[in-house]
């Protein structure tokens, strides 16, 4: 361990003590006003602080995909009964329409809207070029996760074999954190790629998992819809699929609407 | 009164009844707890947007306890009531959640169960940082896991793995320190 390793080392206990509340009043009150004359500092502490609050309540962070569906359960009962907020409020009676879930609603109405689209688009035949398109799309696979090259030992596998373009190791350890329980949107949408990008791909699988990125608000979203249509696809869902990239408003809105071109 | 019925429910069914989105129970919680928390909070000089707040708010905390299998079996309807005066009192709603200036504001020992819980559930930070626990590998994961979920002390990690407790301790910051490099780069993980 070289002096800047153990420079930094120090910093982080003293960080970790701080946000635990075990330095003493003189050595508090000494490091934050190091804190405060220091932005850099500042930055390292508040970045401490929540990762050291999401390490020692995983168990809140991993219910909350149960929460979310409770919510929505919850927002639902009470968009159909009055309340009484008019007893608080200048207001006439009102429905409690606040929602806390309005992804999970957009979701669901999403859903209704595939699922009405099989019969509007029963006799729908999709032509072969869609097949080289999708191909063509599929070429340039998603970039990984941001990444940071630092020591082997502290990397998980997935990344390097995602970066590298081993799609079926990827796909066995993405398998297991997908299997392991709680939510993961990154690493259901990752798995979902690697299982369009392997040697014989499996877009049912595909689309599982993108459904599963697209139950919960996140990041990889707008992402999601985009590849889950390239998955119906594949798997000649071409209703399905249609419908899917209709719904993209945003990442890969010109390919959808090239490939809806094709289709129709 | 513990475990006695609740204007026809009892205590288990209406836990049971949350747990599986019981539309039923859900209804009669819904009409009953919302006037009733609405009420409490006109007196204490609150408007209905911050009712509305409030009544979302508790429903988070009441169902993280519920879910996770910490809330104790008692009388739901005191103790949803008691979550929401709590988080009335506590100010949370002139605190936003989402807010995150001056780390000195807000140390952990500070914060209310409640506090912490929402702000939990409301910034996507803390989701970031256990999707990218992810991208370590199985031994940074492990050491992590030890010291952070379990509050093992360094000692015990040490004689776990088999290995001293100053190389522990050197294990631990660098994959401490890894997970921090990955999160620096993540432009959904912002510091103010």
């Amino acid at each position: 361990m070289d002096a800047e390793d153990n420079k930094a080392l120090k910093l982080l206990e003293k960080i970790d003590k701080y946000l635990n509340g075990e330095l003493d009043e003189k050595e508090r009150q000494a490091f934050e006003a190091e804190i405060n004359a220091d932005k850099e500092l500042a930055k390292e502490v508040e970045m401490n602080r929540i990762v050291n609050e999401a390490l020692k309540n995983k168990d809140v962070l991993s219910f909350k995909e149960d929460i979310l569906e409770t919510m929505a359960a919850v927002n639902k009962v009470s968009e159909s009964v009055t309340v009484g907020f008019d007893e608080i409020g200048r207001d006439h009676p009102k429905k409690y329409s606040r929602k806390i879930g309005p992804t999970i609603l957009g979701i669901a109405a999403t859903v209704l809207l595939l699922i009405a689209a099989v019969f509007v688009f029963r006799h729908f035949n999709a032509p072969t070029s869609v097949d080289s398109l999708v191909a063509d799309y599929l070429d340039e696979p998603y970039k990984g996760p941001p990444f940071y090259r630092g020591p082997e030992e502290t990397i998980a596998p997935w990344v390097i074999n995602y970066e590298k373009g081993d799609y079926q190791e990827a796909k066995t350890a993405l398998e297991k954190i997908v299997a392991s329980g709680g939510t993961n949107p990154e690493a259901s949408f990752y798995l979902g790629l690697c299982y369009l990008y392997q040697e014989n791909p499996d877009p049912q699988n595909a689309v599982s998992q993108f459904n599963k990125v697209l139950d919960s608000d996140n990041r990889y979203r707008e992402q999601a819809l985009w590849y889950l249509g390239l998955a119906y696809t594949l798997a000649d869902q071409h209703e399905l699929a249609a419908e899917t990239l209709r719904n993209i408003t945003g990442f890969k809105q010109k390919e959808a609407n090239a490939l809806l071109e094709k289709m129709e | 009164m513990k475990g006695e019925p609740q204007n026809g429910y009892s205590e288990q069914e209406i836990i049971q009844g949350i747990k599986e989105n019981n539309e039923g129970i859900l209804t009669h919680l819904v009409k009953k707890l919302t006037p009733k928390v609405s009420h409490w909070i006109k007196r204490n000089g609150g408007f209905k947007e911050q009712a509305e707040d409030i009544i979302q708010d508790t429903w988070m905390v009441v169902l993280i306890k519920i879910h996770s299998g910490k809330y104790e079996e008692g009388n739901f309807e005191a103790y949803f009531m008691g979550v929401s005066r709590n988080i009335w009192l506590k100010g949370c709603r002139n605190n936003p959640m989402t807010k995150h200036g001056d780390p000195s504001e807000h140390p952990i020992k500070d914060l209310s169960e409640e506090e912490l819980i929402l702000k939990l559930l409301k910034d996507k930070r803390y989701e970031i940082v256990h999707q990218k626990l992810m991208e370590l590998s199985e031994k940074c994961r492990n050491i992590i896991a030890l010291r952070y979920y379990k509050d093992t002390k360094l000692e015990d990690i040490a004689d776990q793995m088999d290995i001293s407790v100053y190389y522990a301790k050197i294990k631990l910051h660098r994959c401490r320190n890894y997970l921090s490099e990955l999160l620096k780069r993540d432009p959904d993980f912002t510091i103010d």
